[in-house]
């Protein structure tokens, strides 16, 4: 678990194995290619492939294929040429079909269209014969933009007569007349006002109702052929679909390859690349691309201690685990060296979310619809769902809720020997008779977490060999010891009326870890031996430090104080559970449930669980990243993005 | 002194989700490998910013002239809805795009009759224009003469403004540059007077800062234009908008000397006009609405005044429809989508 160890691996060869030795880094998903730094060879040749990938990619698109990658070794040693003529055959062969396919749609769209208009013209009580064949007057059917209607007044000397039939708020349909020898000028001016000229076949020559008829039999004929046409494209497509994706991929494959040559360096018919790969898969690799003839394979582990600046960071978890790292990725991924705070997050997160949730029905139905949505969709949340879910179940135990009914379980503080260790005289009937002892539970929860992360700060900066940052800073030695015993006193005296705050204690446990805090900058640089960068005077170094002093005793009040969320939403759960047992009316003892009852109870059940689940998850996730992650973590890592051949992305 | 601030707020947020629908790099890239207008059309159809304006086209039998057209009216639609929205602010800023628009018609009509050509007008005619603006925009059209055209703009700014050199034209060749040069000067006079009028303290400076760069930027290139046409640093001047914010007397005679476009782009950054962008540009129009470009982004993005983001938007969307133009253009005549994209301010 934790960060993989990354191995650097650098690949020789003759030129001429260059795309195999790529093949072999695609398909092995786990190589990383660097950028050559001092590469100085100029622009690579065009992409040979390239062409031919797009023209059948575009072939199986029309087809209605959708590109996925298949196993190609039958033709991994075709030429382009032997691709371009297998290619060129599939081509030929749906480009007929096709041709004929829009041909006849290209038909339907204008008889449509045509049927559109004319459906604008049933006004019309002559036959369009009687129109087309008057000698002295040309007429045009046709629809003109509503807004240019007005321009029309500015020709009206201008031999034009438009007759509108219909009018819509962006069109109006009509016709316009125009004395034959001026019908050229005529059609070119209404063209400029972009009126749109609908030509009527010649059989359609009786009136506009008449003509509508004949148009919808005959759309109705044309579709009936194009459903043929369709179902030959779709025998087609069953009969050649593996071909296809089989070309499709050895081709995607040498496309891709190819681009990646930019990544590499090519001169004087050699290649060289490098790159990074996990170091338990190096050999592996290495043992791939040995089997190429004449190529070399050079593999050297990164140190942790001085990693390169370029190394990439892979994320290794166990399944239960592994969906929180998408929160660190969200945050940033650790440094290569450091450590991976996924199984942390995932215990914190689920443990804080449990709390402030509880509850075995809801919990229990979120797990599940987790469950589902994993099987079925890619999203990263799905996963988590599942693992907070059986969280929220089982602290749903705990407080007896189910759906929101306090009565099938008992809760935990009905326990006697319970309440009467929590210091009650009493049985609480209700979470809110508890709410006190709640809220000083979460500060607790927030307690223990700061001074884990606090912890964790202090080790990591200790392996790191940052002993000023481990001694003296807030998050370091001298900040643990000032808020261990600032809580520890104010604990004592409040809760235990013990006096804690003797001037001994005061002085050694929390002014000395403050003055420390103070003057982190120059003892750090005491015990390290490095001679500051620049000088600083004594009034700047007072502000500063001060400014950063009281800056860091208030972010301990606040972090802690943030915590009480978890105890607040505990109480809100409860609070709207108790809304939605009042709106189905059973909060009173021995209510009737009717169907109504059953409704309002699922729908309150449902609203909660969509408002109140995504709160918390929010607020969980806010307390992760604001108050844990500050103390310790810095994501400044860089994501490993192996290359591989992916119709997913064109690169 | 609360309702201000509200309009303010509101006119700042709707400004920005406006811009937020702009065209992408990467979606003006995909509109430039069409094929066809009708592609284009079709591809536009199915952006946020035109879907609206589009939706009942019919993409295939669509003449180009139309798609502008129709492009022009969904920006203008969104200026008006600006006017709706906001009593005021919007409300000045919506005159003086009526202004511009009307002053871009005078021209065309003058053109038109020292052309012979006056249909061109009623042709290129906005209708959405029709109705907002307080001149009789159709009735222009029937002027086939400059004496019809001074009768029908008397009493009108724009009357008072072209009236010598429209009478001079009656007997004479017409001068449209000084046409030109005249309208929108008292162009840039009114917008101005307006803005002293309607904006006050710290808004009131910001604004005319962002209005005096893009001026300055609009000066930089007539006084590139002058100087390929032989004129000296004085003439220069007096052909550019009487307004500066940087550009003094002695930055033009600097930028008249520089031989080529990088230089300009380096005397620019002197001056405080700088682009973060590494490109070559073909030509100073390119590199200065590039630079003007940049700085009403960032100060869109930036700006706490309602009437400086609202201005920085007209300006970013001016520029999208210009660019738009630019590719249907490009398609029309075949060229290939890299050349296109290089035309581009993006």
């Amino acid at each position: 678990m934790g960060i993989e160890k990354m191995s650097q691996i650098s690949v020789e060869g003759s030129s001429e194995q260059i795309d195999n030795a790529l093949l072999i880094c695609c398909e092995s998903r786990n190589f990383q290619m660097t950028d050559i730094p001092d590469k100085t060879s100029g622009g690579i040749e065009q992409n040979p492939w390239s062409g031919a990938y797009e023209t059948l990619r575009s072939t199986a698109e029309a087809l209605g294929i959708t590109p996925e990658f298949r196993s190609h070794s039958g033709i991994a040693e075709n030429t382009p040429e032997e691709f371009r003529q297998r290619i060129e055959k599939i081509n030929a062969d749906v480009a007929t079909i096709r041709r004929e396919h829009e041909e006849m749609a290209a038909s339907i769209r204008e008889l449509r269209q045509t049927d559109a208009c004319v459906k604008h013209l049933l006004g019309l009580d002559v036959t369009f014969r009687e129109l087309f064949e008057l000698k002295y007057v040309k007429l045009r059917v046709g629809r003109l933009p509503a807004e240019n209607l007005q321009k029309l007044d500015y020709y009206a000397n201008r031999c034009i007569h438009f007759v509108p039939f219909d009018q819509k708020p962006d069109w109006v349909w009509g016709i316009y007349l125009t004395p034959s020898d001026t019908a050229e000028f005529a059609d070119s001016l209404m063209k400029s006002l972009y009126f749109e000229r609908i030509r009527l076949p010649d059989y359609l020559d009786q009136d506009a109702r008449t003509t509508d008829e004949i148009l919808v039999h005959a759309i109705d004929d044309e579709e009936k052929l194009d459903c043929e046409l369709e179902r030959q494209l779709s025998e087609y497509r069953d009969a050649h679909r593996d071909e296809i994706l089989t070309l499709l991929s050895a081709l995607k494959s040498r496309t891709d390859c190819y681009e990646l040559r930019k990544m590499a360096l090519i001169s004087g018919g050699r290649f060289s690349f490098t790159g990074y790969c996990p170091t338990r898969l190096a050999d592996d690799l290495a043992n791939s691309l040995g089997k190429l003839d004449g190529v070399q394979v050079v593999i050297v582990p990164v140190s942790r201690k001085n990693p390169p600046a370029d190394v990439p960071i892979k994320l290794r978890n166990n399944v239960i685990f592994r969906p929180f790292e998408m929160f660190v990725k969200m945050y940033g991924l650790p440094a290569y060296g450091s450590f991976d705070p996924t199984p942390y997050v995932a215990v914190t997160y689920c443990l804080m979310f449990g709390i402030m949730f509880g509850d075995v029905g809801q919990g229990l139905l979120v797990s599940l619809l987790g469950l589902i949505l994993s099987k079925f969709t890619k999203n990263g949340l799905a996963p988590i769902m599942t693992r907070i879910g059986l969280f929220s179940a089982a602290f749903g135990v705990l407080y007896g809720s189910v759906f929101g009914i306090e009565t099938l379980i008992t809760p935990f503080f009905h326990r006697e020997n319970i309440w009467r260790f929590l210091g009650y005289t009493k049985q609480p009937e209700t979470i809110f008779q508890a709410a006190t002892t709640l809220l000083i539970a979460a500060l607790m929860i927030g307690i223990v977490l700061i001074v884990l992360s606090m912890l964790f700060n202090t080790i990591l900066n200790f392996r790191r060999r940052k002993f000023g940052e481990a001694l003296f800073s807030v998050n370091g030695v001298a900040g643990l010891v000032f808020y261990i015993s600032i809580v520890a006193a104010a604990a004592g005296t409040f809760m235990f009326g013990a006096d804690m705050f003797s001037p001994a204690y005061v002085i050694c446990l929390l002014v000395v870890p403050l003055v420390v805090i103070f003057f982190k900058h120059p003892l750090s640089n005491l015990i390290s031996g490095v001679k500051p960068a620049e000088k600083v005077s004594v009034g700047n170094f007072i502000i500063e430090n001060f400014i950063e002093l009281f800056e860091a005793a208030l972010s301990f009040l606040s972090n802690t104080m943030s915590y009480l969320r978890i105890g607040g939403f505990v109480l809100s759960h409860a609070g709207m559970m108790l809304v939605v047992a009042q709106l189905a009316g059973t909060n009173t003892p021995g209510a009737e449930i009717t169907v109504s009852t059953v409704i309002v109870f699922i729908i309150g059940n449902l609203v909660v669980m969509g408002i109140e689940g995504l709160l918390v998850g929010i607020q969980v996730l806010r307390l992760e990243f604001y108050e844990i992650f500050n103390r310790f973590y810095d994501g400044s890592g860089k994501d490993f993005r192996p290359i591989e051949i992916s119709f997913g992305s064109e690169k | 002194m609360h309702d201000m601030a509200f309009s303010q707020n509101s006119v700042i947020a709707r400004s920005r989700a406006v811009f937020g629908r702009s065209l992408t790099a990467a979606e003006l890239e995909q509109l430039c490998s069409r094929r066809s207008v009708a592609e284009a059309a079709e591809f536009l159809r199915n952006t946020p910013r035109f879907h609206d304006a589009l939706a009942d086209i019919e993409p295939r039998t669509i003449h180009r002239g139309q798609l502008e057209a129709l492009l022009d009216k969904a920006v203008f639609s969104i200026f008006d809805s600006f006017r709706k929205f906001d009593f005021t602010q919007s409300k000045w800023f919506f005159r003086a795009i009526i202004t511009r628009l009307e002053t871009e018609q005078v021209l065309i009509a003058i053109q038109g009759i020292a052309d012979g050509s006056t249909d061109s007008y009623i042709t290129s005619l906005p209708p959405f224009l029709i109705e907002k603006s307080k001149l009789d925009l159709l009735s222009l059209g029937k002027a086939q003469s400059f004496a019809d055209l001074r009768q029908m703009l008397s009493g009108t700014r724009y009357g008072s403004i072209l009236d010598p050199l429209l009478h001079e034209a009656e007997t004479s060749k017409v001068n449209i540059r000084e046409c030109e040069r005249r309208l929108y000067t008292d162009y840039y006079l009114t917008t101005m007077k307006a803005l002293e009028k309607n904006c006050s303290g710290s808004a009131k400076t910001e604004l005319k800062r962002v209005f005096l760069r893009s001026v300055d930027m609009k000066n930089v290139v007539t006084c590139c234009r002058m100087k390929a046409f032989g004129f000296t640093p004085r003439e220069a001047s007096a052909q550019m908008i009487p307004f500066r914010y940087r550009l003094n007397s002695e930055a033009i005679e600097q930028l008249m000397k520089q031989p080529d476009t990088d230089s300009i782009a380096r005397q620019l950054a002197e001056l405080g006009f700088r682009t973060d962008s590494t490109a070559e540009f073909a030509a100073v129009e390119q590199l200065t609405e590039h630079i003007s470009l940049e700085f009403f982004r960032r100060t869109l993005r930036l700006s706490r005044n309602s009437s400086t983001v609202y201005f920085c938007l007209i300006e970013c969307l001016d520029n999208e429809l210009h660019n738009v133009k630019t590719i249907i253009e490009g398609i029309r005549y075949g060229v290939p989508a890299k050349e296109i994209m290089e035309m581009l301010v993006i």
